[in-house]
């Protein structure tokens, strides 16, 4: 029991809690007053302090083991036994200490047990993330193919004389360096209606640079476009890219094929070349110059097909929009110049639009594919069989490709302590490749369908269930953000060949116009000699729609509603003619009412509307 | 004669519930008893006896409590609870079965 002379603290720490609230500081948890003030012998009593301490139990516990041990003592004592032979009857000291402890151990409460069960889950846990995310921080992708040079290979084996780009070089030079601002300007110009306010000004522009207009039919008559692509190549032109000095002095790019894909300014350069000739096909119909508004259009069409090669997703829907041009230029002059061209010109554009023929010919999903496997590689780590794990650096270059979702990255301590999860729930290297594989497959199987036959609901259902929860989200996250455009690339090229069937039929309408003085009944009668078939409506699979309104042909798909409204396109929000509304296949939006009218392109009256 | 671990491991628990079956002890009691019941065969010293007594405590095969009118100090006794009469029940079978087998085997009696 403690002594009149312990410290009030001593006391204190050695009283039962349930002793201090009833106002007692008893101290009777120390179990070394108690030993002393016992009437053992010292060795019995130095000795069971020993033993007791080293047990390391609660205090309570060494209390109840040192009373047993001293009553033992005592209780030999008693019987005549010397301390002598009671402390060498007692064993090792270490060794009791350590099989008393074990066992006072099991006689604790079950809510202990249950407690240090969870503190030594935690405690693995906490080892087992922590060496989960040292690994992950110290992972290093180790990228061994250089993607660059293989999409490069086939550009690098052009003859200079079968490259497109020197010459768009020139032309671009020619036309001048532009800023933002002023290449929207510039966009916004080769748009306008000659008939219009700033028809003048086209004009002017027009005249002030034939030799541009001229490089750019020559650069469309070659074979390939021959741009080479990355940091080093034809961008690397101070020039003509003053940018890209900057940019890569201040290494913001690297020979991804991503940041390749960010850095391709060629493009908005042949979208102004594009313009141009446009703007000078408008120019030669307005002048009557058939010659002239035929080479434009070829040589658009001829871009196109430049532009068609490229191994990028981009530069196809690129080439896409340029075909699309092409096309307005026809069904405009149609529709203001029926006469113009003649009968050899409409059957020589006519046989040129003819191909490509489907989706999976204006999209090709080669260059995607590089794309992803150069991602791939600078994203996981690779165990020399194939597989491998994301790493931090495969994080960053999510982020980099937009993948990761923007919450994470508002958040730097919660992005820290979720990376090691998401290593560790994200798909191997194998299983993403595997699963990126297979649902490209599945996208150029659906590329090749018409997009009403191609299902893609149930591509979408998988990407959604992919991002249903946070789980999913980490785990597919290098999938999810490749694949949702592939819908959309469908709808864009299902719009141009619906917009290219109607032009072809506008054509042969013209055509027979002029054999027979009049439009046909319907378009069967313009089958086989000047239409192979009547072409099918993407939307509904059946003929496309067509009726004579105020003595001029109308060709039309029912639209996505389904319901044939005569030819009359959807409004847009401004009150023109919309058609492209009524020829949206995806489910999102609700079915519009009205027609897609494929020929002639439904505009508005005024000149100055565009 | 020293008995090896194994065995004792074995009888130690055994003959621990058997002295406690005739009524409460104390540890340098059952000692004692140990000792001179088994001729001291089973002779085992306290490092042996109370983590042996705790461990039967745990498995609730015992029950202890603390008395203090008996004696000038407080002492705890073991008693034996319902559980661990079963267990010196079938732990007694056991050793029956044994003895008999090694018997019919030829190791002891022979």
């Amino acid at each position: 029991m403690p002594t009149a002379s312990s410290s009030l603290i001593h006391r204190i720490r050695f009283t039962p809690m349930r002793d201090v609230l009833r106002g007692r500081l008893t101290g009777r948890l120390d179990y070394r007053s108690r030993i002393d003030s016992t009437d053992l012998p010292e060795p019995a009593k130095a000795l069971v302090k020993r033993v007791v301490k080293r047990t390391r139990l609660w205090r309570l516990e060494k209390v109840d083991v040192a009373d047993e041990l001293m009553a033992h003592f005592a209780d030999g004592l008693d019987s005549g036994a010397s301390i002598e032979e009671l402390s060498n009857s007692f064993g090792d000291g270490r060794r009791v200490a350590r099989l008393i402890r074990r066992a006072k151990k099991r006689n604790r409460p079950l809510a202990w047990h249950a407690m240090r069960y969870l503190g030594w889950t935690l405690v693995a846990l906490v080892v087992c993330y922590a060496a989960l995310l040292v690994r992950f921080i110290r992972a290093r992708p180790s990228p061994t193919v250089n993607y660059l040079q293989v999409m490069n290979r086939p550009i690098e084996r052009l003859t200079p004389q079968e490259r497109a780009w020197p010459l768009y070089r020139r032309a671009l030079l020619l036309i001048g360096q532009r800023t933002y601002d002023q290449d929207k300007e510039l966009r916004d110009l080769l748009e306008v209606r000659f008939d219009g306010r700033r028809g003048a000004e086209l004009k002017t522009w027009l005249d002030g640079h034939r030799e541009a207009i001229e490089l750019l039919r020559q650069a469309s008559r070659k074979p390939a476009l021959g741009f080479i692509l990355g940091p080093d190549g034809s961008v690397n032109d101070p020039q003509l890219y003053p940018e890209t000095q900057r940019l890569k002095s201040q290494n913001v790019w690297d020979d991804s094929l991503v940041s390749v894909s960010m850095h391709m300014p060629y493009l908005n350069d042949l979208g102004i070349a594009r313009g141009a000739l446009a703007a000078e096909a408008r120019l030669a119909r307005d002048q009557r110059d058939a010659a002239g508004l035929s080479a434009d259009v070829v040589a658009l069409l001829d871009m196109a097909r430049q532009m068609q090669s490229d191994e990028s997703v981009i530069g196809q829907m690129c080439a896409i929009g340029t075909r699309m041009v092409a096309l307005e230029q026809i069904d405009g002059t149609l529709v203001d110049a029926p006469k113009l061209l003649s009968e050899a010109q409409l059957r020589g554009l006519a046989h040129l639009l003819v191909k490509p023929d489907s989706a999976a010919e204006l999209i090709r999903l080669d260059g995607e594919r590089l794309m992803y496997c150069d991602s791939i590689q600078r994203m996981y780590t690779d165990d020399g069989r194939g597989s491998g794990h994301l790493t931090f650096e495969g994080l960053r270059f999510l982020r980099f490709a937009g993948a990761v979702n923007a919450r994470m990255s508002d958040v730097p301590a919660a992005q820290l302590a979720t990376l090691p999860a998401v290593s560790l729930v994200a798909l191997s290297r194998r299983d993403v490749r595997h699963e990126f594989d297979r649902m490209f497959e599945s996208a150029e199987a659906r590329l090749a369908r018409p997009i009403r036959e191609a299902d893609w609901a149930t591509f979408r259902n998988q990407m959604e269930k992919w991002r249903q929860s946070r789980f999913t989200s980490m785990r597919y996250a290098p999938l999810t953000w490749v694949v949702p455009s592939l819908e959309g690339l469908h709808m864009t090229a299902e719009r141009y060949l619906g917009k290219r069937d109607g032009v072809l039929v506008g054509i042969a309408l013209e055509l027979y116009r002029r054999q027979q003085d009049q439009y046909p009944a319907r378009l069967e009668l313009l089958t086989p000699a000047l239409l192979p078939r009547v072409p099918v409506d993407r939307i509904t699979g059946e003929p496309l729609l067509y009726r004579i309104v105020e003595g001029h042909p109308v060709v039309y798909s029912a639209g996505t509603d389904l319901d044939d409204d005569g030819g009359k396109a959807p409004l847009s929000s401004a009150g023109a003619p919309d058609p492209w509304r009524a020829a949206n296949w995806v489910a999102n939006d609700q079915a519009v009412d009205g027609d897609w009218v494929l020929y002639p392109e439904p505009r508005s009256a005024d000149p100055d509307d565009d | 004669m020293r008995i090896e671990r194994e065995l004792m491991r074995g009888a130690g628990p055994a003959a621990v519930l058997r002295l406690l079956e005739g009524g409460e002890k104390y540890g340098y009691e059952l000692v004692k008893l140990l000792e001179r019941s088994s001729d001291g065969v089973l002779a085992m010293g306290q490092s042996t006896l109370y983590p042996l007594l705790y461990n039967l405590e745990a498995k609730g095969l015992l029950a202890s409590r603390v008395e203090t009118a008996r004696s000038p100090r407080p002492r705890k006794y073991y008693r034996l609870t319902e559980k661990g009469r079963r267990r010196l029940a079938r732990d007694r079978k056991q050793w029956e079965v044994l003895s008999l087998a090694m018997e019919r085997l030829g190791v002891i009696g022979a």
